[in-house]
C-alpha cells in the first residue's frame, strides 16, 4: 500500500468563486435580514449521562469575497480570522434532553449590513467582464463566517473533547435557512462535525442546473 | 536404529502437519458457509473472498460461487467515505475496498468473472465521481483497475500494465502515476508503453490539469503528485519512498517533450476567460501546472518555453493582480523573497502572536495548540514551550504528550533509540507512551543480531513490554488499547511464544468488551490531538503491525492448534469467524512456503 503524506493544501479557491454561471432566476436576489446557526450534538457515548455538558465560544463575521481571497493570497487565512465581527458570545448547557443538545444562534443584520447585502451585484448581465468588474463583484459579494470552539464534557468517557469549528456561507441571493452544524463523538472519543451546505440557495440551484 | 527413530519422528511431524492442514481447510470451509447469514456484511464479504482465494484449487467450483456471493453482499456495505475528515483528499469507502478484494481474487483465478464484475460496475457507476477527492481515481471502474494493478505490479508487471491501460478509458487517474513509477523499476519498456497510451488518451479528449499533473509527476518530480478535487482545490501528495529517484525525463527526453507539447496545445494555449470567476476556477490549476513545468519547458521544449511563459504570465497577472508583495513583507530587504527557513520562522511567530493577541480564552488555547503543532517535530523543546502557555490543564497535558510522542517516534525512526527511551516516561498519555515503548522494543529486537550482549538486549526488551502491559491494563478497554495490545503480542511472540499466547488470550478479553473491532486493521492507532484532526498525520507510524494477524504471525507454524483454539474465544460470531479464517489462512500460506 502506497504510503502517502499530505503535506500541504496548496491552493484553496474560496467557494464563492465556484459558482459563476448565472441563470435568470438568480437575478431576483433576496436579501436576508438575519442568519441562524444551529449547532447540534447528535451522538456521544455519554450523551445521556447526567454529568455530560457542553459549552462553546463563537464568533460570527461578515467578509467580502475579496477579503477572503486577499487573506488567502497573503497566506494569512490560517493566522487571522477574516472579516468584521457582527456577533460573538458563548453558551453553556447540560445535555439532559434532546432540546439541550441543540443550540440556535441568531444574528440580525444591521441596516448597514442589509444595505451591503442589497448592493451585491448579479454578475450575469454581461457574459464577459473585465478584471476591474470582476474585482468589484468580489468586493461587494458578502459571506457569513462562523467560527467556534465547542467543548463537550462526556460523562461516560470522563473526558473533555474540544471541537474547533469554522464554516462559511455566501450571502449572495442567500436564503434564511439556518446553517446546521452537527457534531458526533464516537466510542473512542474521536469527533467529527459537518455543516449543511456552506453556500446559500445560489449554489443549490446552480448544481441542479448543471445536473 | 537412530535412522528409523529419525524417520519415525519425521513421519509424526508430517502427520501433524497434514492433520493441521486439513483442520485449517475445514475451518475455512465451515466459516465461509456460515458467513452469508451474518448481520455484518462486510465481515461476510471478507471471509468469502479469502475463502475463495485460499480454497480455489482445493474445492473446484466453490470459489467462484463464494466470490459471486461476496460481490452481492458488498452492495449492502456503506459507500460513505471511510474518513469524513479526509474526504477532500480521498473518498474511498468500505464498499470500494471490498470490491477491490473480490476483483483481485477474480483476476487471479477467473478473468472472465472479473470482467463480468467490472462490466457490472461500469453499468452501475458509468460517470465520473461527482464529489471526488483530490487523490481519488476518476471512476469506480478506474479505481478498481488501478488498485488491482497496484497490488499486482511487483509480482506481475504485465497484468498491471493491462489493467492500468484499461483504466485510461475513463481518463488519466491519480493512481496511474505510482503504477508508472513502480512499473519502470520492473520493466521500463512496459512503463514507456503505458505512458505512451496515457499521452495518447490525453491528446484525444479534452483533458484537465489534474490529468496532466499525473504524467508530470511521473516525468519530472518522482514521488510528488498534485491533485485537484471536485471543488477545484489543489493539494500535494508526497510519497517519501520515491522522492529521491532520478526523474524519468532525464532518460526519456523525447517523451518529456511530447508531453510538454501536449500540455501546451491542450491546456496552456487554450483561451480561458479569466475575467469571469468561472474562467478563473478553470485557469487556476493550469497556472499551477504551468509554473511547475517552466523549467521543464526550458530543458525539453525550449522552442515552446517563451510562448508558454508569456501565456502563463498573462494568466497569472489576471488571476493574482496584487501578488507581487506576497512573501516579501517580513524580509529585511523588501525586494528579496523570504528563504524557506525565514518563512517557517515567520509562520511560527505569526501563529504565536495570534494566540497571544486572542482575547477569547477558548480560541486562545486552541491557537496555542495549533502554533505548537506547527513547530518542526525535532524542535520539540520549542513546541513544548509554546504548548505550556495553554491555559487549560487537560489540553496542555494532551498537547505536550502528543508533541513528545511525535518527537520520540521521530527519534526512533532516526535510530536515536536512547533519546526516545528517555522521552517515554515524560509522555503522560498511556497509549502514546505504550506505542513509543513498543517501537523501541521493536528496534531493539531488530538490532539483536548485531549486539554483543543479546541476552541483556532481550531482557531490556521484555522489561519494556512488561511496562507496556502494566500501563495498558489500567486503561478502560477501547479499540486503540486493544490494537496496541495486539502490537505488543506481535513483538513479544518473537521472544517468548508461551507468554505471547497468554497475552493474546488477555487481548481477546479486552476486545470482547468492545462494541466492534476490526481484526484486520494493521496500522498504528491514530493517537493525534483532537483539537487538530490532521495532527496524527505529522507523527511517524511505527512499523509494528497492530492487527490480529500480526499478533499470530510468529506463532502460527509452531502453535497452530493453540492459536485456532484461542480464536474461538471471541464472543461476537463475525469476529470469531474472521479470527478463525485469519489463523487458518495464515497457517496454509506459511505451510505452503
Amino acid at each position: 500500500m502506497r504510503k502517502q503524506l499530505i503535506i500541504s493544501l496548496l491552493t484553496m479557491l474560496v467557494s464563492a468563486f465556484a459558482c459563476a454561471a448565472q441563470s435568470e432566476n438568480l437575478r431576483r436576489q433576496t436579501v436576508p435580514t438575519s442568519a441562524t446557526i444551529e449547532i447540534a450534538l447528535v451522538d456521544a457515548p455519554g450523551i445521556t449521562d447526567y454529568e455530560s455538558h457542553w459549552q462553546a465560544a463563537y464568533e460570527i463575521r461578515i467578509a467580502s469575497d475579496a477579503a477572503i481571497w486577499d487573506a488567502h493570497k497573503r497566506n494569512e487565512s490560517e493566522i487571522l480570522p477574516v472579516g468584521e465581527i457582527i456577533k460573538q458570545g458563548s453558551f453553556n448547557e447540560s445535555l439532559r434532553t434532546p432540546a439541550h443538545r441543540r443550540v440556535v444562534l441568531k444574528v440580525s443584520f444591521s441596516p448597514e449590513i442589509q444595505a451591503r447585502l442589497k448592493d451585491q451585484p448579479p454578475d450575469s448581465v454581461s457574459p464577459k467582464m473585465t478584471t476591474a468588474q470582476s474585482r468589484d463583484i468580489e468586493t461587494r459579494r458578502q459571506n457569513l463566517m462562523f467560527r467556534s470552539v465547542v467543548e463537550i464534557y462526556d460523562g461516560k468517557l470522563k473526558k473533555n473533547i474540544i471541537v474547533p469549528i469554522s464554516t462559511s456561507r455566501s450571502l449572495f441571493n442567500s436564503s434564511e435557512d439556518p446553517i446546521q452544524i452537527t457534531i458526533q463523538i464516537n466510542a473512542a472519543g474521536d469527533y467529527s462535525w459537518n455543516s449543511s451546505r456552506t453556500r446559500g440557495r445560489e449554489s443549490k440551484e446552480i448544481i441542479r442546473d448543471r445536473d | 536404529m537412530a535412522v528409523s527413530q529419525s524417520a519415525g519422528q519425521k513421519s509424526a511431524e508430517d502427520l501433524k502437519r497434514e492433520r493441521e492442514r486439513l483442520q485449517a481447510i475445514s475451518i475455512i470451509g465451515q466459516t465461509a458457509s456460515e458467513a452469508p447469514l451474518w448481520d455484518n456484511k462486510k465481515s461476510a464479504a471478507l471471509v468469502l473472498t479469502d475463502a475463495a482465494d485460499v480454497l480455489w484449487d482445493e474445492r473446484p467450483g466453490q470459489g467462484s460461487k463464494w466470490l459471486i456471493k461476496a460481490w452481492e453482499l458488498i452492495a449492502q456495505v456503506s459507500d460513505a467515505p471511510k474518513d469524513e475528515r479526509l474526504k477532500d483528499f480521498f473518498t474511498r469507502s468500505e464498499r470500494t475496498e471490498l470490491r477491490t478484494g473480490v476483483l483481485t481474487v477474480a483476476h487471479k483465478r477467473d478473468r472472465k468473472l472479473a470482467e463480468k464484475f467490472l462490466k457490472e460496475l461500469a453499468q452501475q457507476e458509468p460517470n465520473e465521481k461527482k464529489d471526488r477527492g483530490a487523490f481519488d481515481n476518476r471512476t469506480g471502474r478506474s479505481e478498481q483497475l488501478l488498485q488491482i494493478a497496484q497490488q499486482t505490479v511487483d509480482a506481475n508487471p504485465e497484468l498491471a500494465f493491462e489493467l492500468a491501460s484499461s483504466s485510461l478509458v475513463d481518463g488519466i487517474s491519480y493512481g496511474l502515476q505510482n503504477i508508472l513509477t513502480t512499473l519502470r523499476t520492473r520493466n521500463p519498456e512496459l512503463a514507456n508503453r503505458l505512458f505512451d497510451l496515457a499521452l495518447a488518451r490525453f491528446n484525444t479528449g479534452q483533458p484537465d490539469a489534474a490529468e496532466a499533473q499525473v504524467l508530470s509527476g511521473y516525468l519530472f518530480r518522482p514521488g510528488y503528485t498534485f491533485g485537484v478535487n471536485a471543488r477545484g482545490q489543489t493539494a500535494l501528495s508526497v510519497n517519501p519512498l520515491q522522492q529521491n529517484a532520478t526523474p524519468v525525463a532525464v532518460s526519456e527526453p523525447q517523451r518529456a517533450r511530447a508531453f510538454l507539447v501536449a500540455v501546451f496545445e491542450k491546456l496552456i494555449s487554450v483561451p480561458f476567460a479569466i475575467d469571469t470567476p468561472d474562467g478563473r476556477v478553470r485557469a487556476q490549476p493550469v497556472v499551477v501546472l504551468g509554473s511547475q513545468l517552466s523549467a521543464a519547458y526550458r530543458t525539453y521544449a525550449p522552442d515552446l518555453a517563451p510562448s508558454a511563459a508569456a501565456l502563463l504570465a498573462q494568466f497569472t497577472a489576471g488571476l493574482y493582480p496584487e501578488s507581487d508583495s506576497a512573501g516579501k513583507s517580513a524580509s529585511s530587504d523588501p525586494a528579496k523573497p523570504l528563504t524557506k527557513d525565514e518563512l517557517y520562522e515567520k509562520r511560527i511567530s505569526d501563529l504565536e502572536d495570534k494566540a497571544e493577541r486572542e482575547r477569547n480564552p477558548a480560541f486562545k488555547k486552541v491557537a496555542y495548540a495549533q502554533a505548537a503543532l506547527a513547530v518542526k517535530t525535532e524542535d520539540y523543546p520549542r513546541a513544548k514551550a509554546i504548548a505550556e502557555k495553554i491555559d487549560d490543564a487537560e489540553l496542555r497535558a494532551d498537547t505536550v504528550s502528543f508533541l513528545l510522542y511525535r518527537a520520540a517516534l521521530f527519534l526512533i525512526e532516526n535510530t536515536q533509540t536512547d533519546k526516545a527511551t528517555e522521552l517515554a516516561p515524560q509522555i503522560s498519555d498511556a497509549a502514546r507512551r505504550a506505542v513509543v515503548r513498543l517501537a523501541v522494543a521493536q528496534r531493539l529486537i531488530s538490532t539483536r543480531s548485531q549486539s554483543n550482549d543479546s541476552a541483556l538486549l532481550e531482557q531490556r526488551t521484555l522489561d519494556l513490554l512488561t511496562e507496556v502491559e502494566r500501563d495498558l491494563t489500567k486503561q478502560d478497554p477501547s479499540n486503540k488499547i486493544a490494537r496496541i495490545l495486539l502490537g505488543r503480542v506481535a513483538v513479544l511472540a518473537r521472544l517468548d511464544k508461551d507468554q505471547a499466547l497468554v497475552s493474546l488470550q488477555n487481548v481477546i478479553q479486552v476486545i470482547n468488551k468492545l462494541d466492534s473491532f476490526d481484526l484486520r486493521e494493521t496500522s498504528a492507532p491514530d493517537l493525534g490531538l483532537s483539537v487538530a484532526p490532521s495532527a496524527g498525520a505529522t507523527a511517524s507510524r511505527p512499523r509494528i503491525g497492530f492487527s490480529f494477524r500480526n499478533a499470530i504471525d510468529p506463532l502460527i507454524t509452531t502453535n497452530f492448534e493453540q492459536v485456532a483454539a484461542t480464536a474461538e474465544r471471541f464472543s461476537v460470531k463475525e469476529v470469531r469467524g474472521l479470527a478463525r479464517l485469519e489463523a487458518a489462512k495464515l497457517y496454509l500460506r506459511q505451510n505452503l512456503k
